[in-house]
């Protein structure tokens, strides 16, 4: 099959209680949580003092805090600094922040060389034939209308949700298709799978206090997130796999 | 105020783009809007959006409904050559493969690790042993190289908005987590235990 990878990305998700004035770039420095250079070029942006920071590394990272919600996404290989960062500022910089729950979550985009290809990948994941009359006109015109001419009609999304996955017994892990138009010269078609492994340990019926469950989620994060990472990937590929066998 | 595009089940439509939000809202409605979310529908990940070819994440709605404002109050603390969040990247980088390291010998030219597979075709799940120029580690890294010190070595791919595409191989040392207080003084008492229960005749 004539696709390439040609985006991946992995993140840290964590909603709880935050401070966004222990991350303030100056802290980050003090405690030499990244390389010199990373910590050179990095920008700060407190949007709204006290409530919205960002923080943007070179190419490769980028954190956003609320006072609610810590999302750091990496964009370039190694993904593991997502978890390293996030475990060093939580429990070096930031040990009072709150975290009940967790989310870990792989991105790849694939840049689709045949329109025709990328349409059967639409084909297979989201069958028509289940969508009423309805659904049958809709195969007629994707059949009528070449799948490189405007107005061929058909996905643009579906996801599939495993709940307690890998044996837990709290949350789930959904995977998530998409239709993707790329900038670029054509043919622009792409597609992009997304990963969320979803951890509510409270959903266990265990009585967790905050600290607890902080702890709890903390430690499950240092365990696990290379195994979330890479199992979301081999999923992605194994999609890809099965179109072209 | 009217926020049409956050829907009640929590998640803001991702068809609202910077563009849609009007102008000359105050700022702090839009923060007070997402703070009201129910915050388990918004954890689908940083830049992920639900369901759309051109949605942005709920953060980046955030940051460009605040940009759109012309907020006051942002204050950026260090000037720097990174592009806007919602502009388009000059290049993608695709991981082709990555192992995690583990640097067994120091030597003056080069060092020894243990290398497990982590990503990529073939690559994950192997084991091997690698003999790595020094020269490989930047020079701010060099400081973490040291027996035990893990790293991962990647190869990526490189390529951009024009086709053009190179590889390049990147050995980033890990800056680990630090061990927990309360760990640490879990082990000592254990060792404390495990010594006195220790009989030497």
């Amino acid at each position: 099959m004539k696709v390439e990878r040609i985006r991946t990305s992995a993140s840290v998700v964590l909603l709880g209680a935050f401070d966004t004035q222990a991350f303030l770039l100056e802290k980050l420095r003090e405690a030499a949580l990244l390389s010199p250079s990373d910590l050179a070029t990095a920008r700060c942006d407190e949007l709204l003092p006290g409530q919205v920071l960002t923080l943007r590394f070179g190419s490769w990272g980028r954190l956003n805090v609320l006072s609610e919600r810590w999302t750091f996404e990496v964009l370039e290989a190694p993904f593991i600094r997502a978890s390293d960062f996030t475990l060093r500022c939580l429990r070096e910089l930031a040990p009072s922040s709150t975290v009940r729950v967790m989310g870990l979550n792989a991105q790849a985009d694939f840049r689709f060389l045949d329109p025709v290809e990328r349409d059967a990948v639409g084909r297979r994941l989201v069958p028509v034939a289940g969508w009423g009359s309805w659904g049958r006109e809709l195969a007629r015109l994707m059949d009528e209308i070449p799948p490189d001419k405007a107005g061929h009609p058909g996905a643009v999304s579906a996801a599939l949700r495993l709940p307690n996955p890998r044996q837990r017994a709290h949350g789930y892990l959904d995977i998530r298709w998409e239709a993707l138009d790329i900038k670029g010269p054509p043919p622009a078609l792409g597609m992009r799978l997304l990963s969320n492994d979803h951890y509510t340990p409270r959903d266990s019926g265990a009585p967790l206090s905050d600290s607890v469950l902080t702890a709890t989620l903390l430690d499950t994060l240092g365990q696990e997130f290379d195994t979330s990472i890479q199992g979301a990937l081999e999923i992605f590929e194994d999609i890809l796999k099965d179109e072209s066998s | 105020m009217n926020l049409a595009r956050a829907t009640t089940t929590g998640i803001f439509d991702p068809t609202a783009t910077a563009r849609d939000v009007t102008l000359g809202r105050q700022a702090h409605e839009y923060v007070g809007a997402f703070h009201r979310l129910r915050p388990t529908d918004a954890l689908v990940g940083s830049g992920s959006p639900q369901g759309s070819m051109s949605s942005v994440s709920l953060m980046e709605y955030v940051q460009n409904a605040l940009d759109a404002v012309a907020v006051p109050t942002i204050r950026t603390r260090q000037a720097s050559t990174s592009r806007r969040a919602d502009a388009p990247a000059p290049v993608a980088h695709q991981a082709l493969a990555e192992w995690q390291g583990m640097v067994t010998e120091v030597g003056e030219t080069h060092f020894v690790a243990e290398l497990q597979g982590k990503i990529g075709q073939g690559v994950s799940g192997s084991m091997e042993e690698a003999r790595i120029p020094v020269d490989e580690v930047s020079p701010e890294d060099r400081g973490l190289l040291r027996p035990g010190a893990f790293f991962r070595l990647c190869i990526t791919r490189e390529m951009t908005p024009h086709g053009s595409s190179r590889r390049y191989t990147q050995v980033v040392f890990r800056r680990m987590p630090a061990y927990r207080r309360e760990d640490l003084e879990a082990a000592r008492a254990e060792a404390r235990e495990l010594v006195r229960e220790l009989r030497v005749e």
